[in-house]
């Protein structure tokens, strides 16, 4: 096992025991972070810090504020997908997943197609904007049409809203896609090392957090008797890298630097500190979900898409439209928000600075919010406190991860101890409603479709195998209360859940 | 290459080590991932690593094997060899000779979280 950090329930993995973490851990506000330590290996401290970009850059950025749009609509599709099973066939045994890929599912072979149609969909919207490389065309990316033919035979009156906010970000990014079409492919293709190939988001999240870690595996650091468990130099393969290498060829310090040389911590400082900028300025995306609760999206598809904004800045910087990173703009607020704004007029973007001032204002008002931990914030007022600590302190935020950038606390949710186990602040009876209101979607994904049933239960190793059937049915009443089938006064009978994997 | 010759050096390999010739092959990688846009769209692992194994083995030796059904597939594995599902892999994704051997570690890798996850045994 190794560390990872996980964005559906903004959780970290780390590769230690319950026991040696917890001993691990500073007596001190920064609450959970494993930062350094004086010698021995260093090896889980560098991974903790690629992990923990992964987190801080998911925060600050936007990413979380979109992923919401995604996590909401998933929430009421699969929920939808379970109600119908249930209405239709009452007081019958619920037989999960529900689809498992055959056809003694129960379900007519076109709801089973609608059904797969329009989740495929979803998912290869969730690779487009947070994941690998999807080779979906744009066209089938946006069109509405099998969610239109989903929701036909699914539509619950109380998912409207949801549904609404994700059918308008579909609307808002077909309409930008009609005016801009290129090739049919949604993601960019960069040419590396002689070879055409698409760049995907995950490869910009990585370029960031492998940024980070290497700058902290060969710059900074204080030489004593470290040791390292693990290899310092990895090579995770072209498409975790392809977002380097794509600068590394095409950048404004070219010719700088092979990959190898990069991963091995032979290029010039200047090379990881531009890196993490640019990566940076690309996870920038412009949606906030207000405090009400409400989505914001602006600018257009390539805008908020963060492997078009990253094959943007590279080469407007090629073009000599943005100066490369000078050591006086890493130093200073002013430089270099400034030159966060240049990257940012690069891809049409003319809100995400101005969300993170707001967000910073907001903090700055209200003492309350200001003071309240990290484990008590809900998703809104995180991502809200990490765009606040950004705006507040942007050099550090950018260029170290915001590791010591925490005017106001915000934290990973959850840790995972490689054996399994499971540590959240904060008192019992509020985390077992805290976290199954952040599992249930996944929980849902691995109750509906058989291919997500074992990637949902790695997720989730505080859960043994005899007891994914009560919680599968605790997330259903869980999702049956948002909508409004659980309440007071009306009947609502929970399944029998029979497993059949 | 035959892909029988690196049988025995392939079984006995660590997981770090097979991970490293497969996505040496970037086009295997890039393969799978497109087919899978449920893999896609996740997160928390390293592609070919233990987690990934742990989460996808059932969907990749389901749509190499052909098997429409995913909670059939661990009935299929235990008479599955690494040849077998190497050479399966191979057809799947017209891996070209040189490619082999990243179909030979990509089986070991599944067929080894096949085992660890239903407790059975993998043939070589």
């Amino acid at each position: 096992m190794t560390s990872s950090f996980d964005f559906h329930t903004l959780s970290v993995t780390v590769d230690r025991p319950l026991e040696e973490y917890t001993a691990s851990l500073t007596p001190t506000p920064l609450g959970l972070h494993v930062w350094e330590v004086g010698s021995g290996d260093r090896s889980q401290v560098l991974r903790y810090r690629h992990e923990h970009a992964h987190f801080t850059s998911f925060l600050a950025s936007g990413l979380a504020d979109l992923y919401g749009v995604f996590s909401d609509y998933t929430l009421a599709f699969l929920y939808a997908a379970l109600r119908r099973q249930m209405t239709r066939a009452p007081g019958r045994a619920l037989s999960l997943p529900l689809l498992a890929g055959g056809d003694d599912d129960g379900l007519r072979g076109e709801t089973r197609a609608r059904l797969r149609r329009a989740w495929g969909q979803v998912n290869e919207l969730r690779a487009f904007f947070f994941g690998f490389p999807t080779e979906a065309p744009l066209a089938a990316l946006l069109a509405p049409r099998a969610q239109d033919h989903f929701w036909e035979t699914h539509f619950h009156l109380p998912l409207s809203e949801i549904v609404n906010r994700f059918y308008r970000l579909l609307a808002r990014l077909a309409v930008e896609a009609e005016a801009t079409p290129k090739d049919p492919g949604a993601l960019p293709l960069v040419e590396v090392n002689g070879v055409r190939d698409r760049l995907s988001a995950r490869a910009v999240m990585e370029a960031y957090a492998i940024g980070i870690e290497l700058l902290n595996t060969h710059f900074r650091k204080v030489e004593s008797s470290h040791t390292h468990r693990e290899p310092i130099v990895r090579d995770p393969g072209s498409l975790y890298t392809i977002a380097i290498e794509y600068l590394l060829q095409h950048g404004p310090l070219r010719p700088v630097a092979t990959l190898g040389q990069f991963l091995g911590g032979q290029a010039p400082p200047d090379a990881y500190y531009l890196l993490v900028a640019v990566a940076f300025a690309s996870l920038q995306v412009p949606v906030v979900q207000e405090p009400d609760g409400e989505v914001r999206f602006e600018g257009r598809l390539e805008c908020l898409s963060p492997a078009h904004r990253f094959r943007k800045i590279v080469d407007a910087m090629a073009r000599g439209e943005i100066a490369p990173l000078a050591p006086s703009v890493r130093s200073g607020r002013d430089e270099l928000m400034a030159w966060l704004a240049a990257c940012h007029q690069a891809v049409g973007d003319r809100d995400s600075l101005a969300m993170c001032r707001a967000a910073h204002d907001l903090y700055e008002r209200d003492a309350t919010l200001a003071a309240k931990p990290s484990h008590e914030k809900s998703m809104i007022q995180l991502a809200w406190a990490a765009r606040a600590n950004f705006d507040a302190h942007p050099n550090e935020y950018v260029l170290d991860a915001g590791l010591f950038a925490e005017r106001y606390a915000c934290q990973m949710r959850y840790v995972r101890t490689a054996d399994a186990k499971l540590v959240m602040p904060g008192d019992a009876e509020k985390f077992r409603v805290q976290y199954l209101a952040d599992h249930t979607t996944m929980i849902l994904e691995g109750a509906v479709f058989a291919e997500q049933w074992d990637s949902t239960w790695d997720k989730l190793p505080e859960i043994a195998p005899r007891d994914r059937a009560a919680i599968i049915l605790s997330s259903i009443a869980w999702a049956a209360c948002l909508f409004g089938d659980l309440r007071p006064g009306r009947e609502w009978r929970p399944p029998t859940i029979e497993i059949r994997m | 290459m035959d892909p029988d010759d690196l049988l025995p050096a392939y079984a006995s390999k660590p997981d770090e080590e097979l991970r490293s010739v497969i996505v040496a092959h970037s086009g295997l990688a890039q393969a799978i991932v497109a087919a899978h846009p449920e893999m896609a769209q996740d997160a928390g692992f390293e592609l070919f690593d233990a987690a990934w194994a742990r989460r996808y083995w059932r969907s990749v030796v389901a749509e190499v094997a052909g098997i429409d059904a995913l909670n059939r597939v661990a009935s299929w594995v235990v008479g599955a060899s690494i040849g077998q599902l190497a050479s399966l892999i191979a057809a799947r994704f017209a891996l070209p000779p040189p490619a082999r051997p990243a179909a030979v570690a990509l089986a070991v890798v599944l067929l080894r979280a096949a085992r660890s996850m239903t407790g059975g045994r993998v043939a070589s």
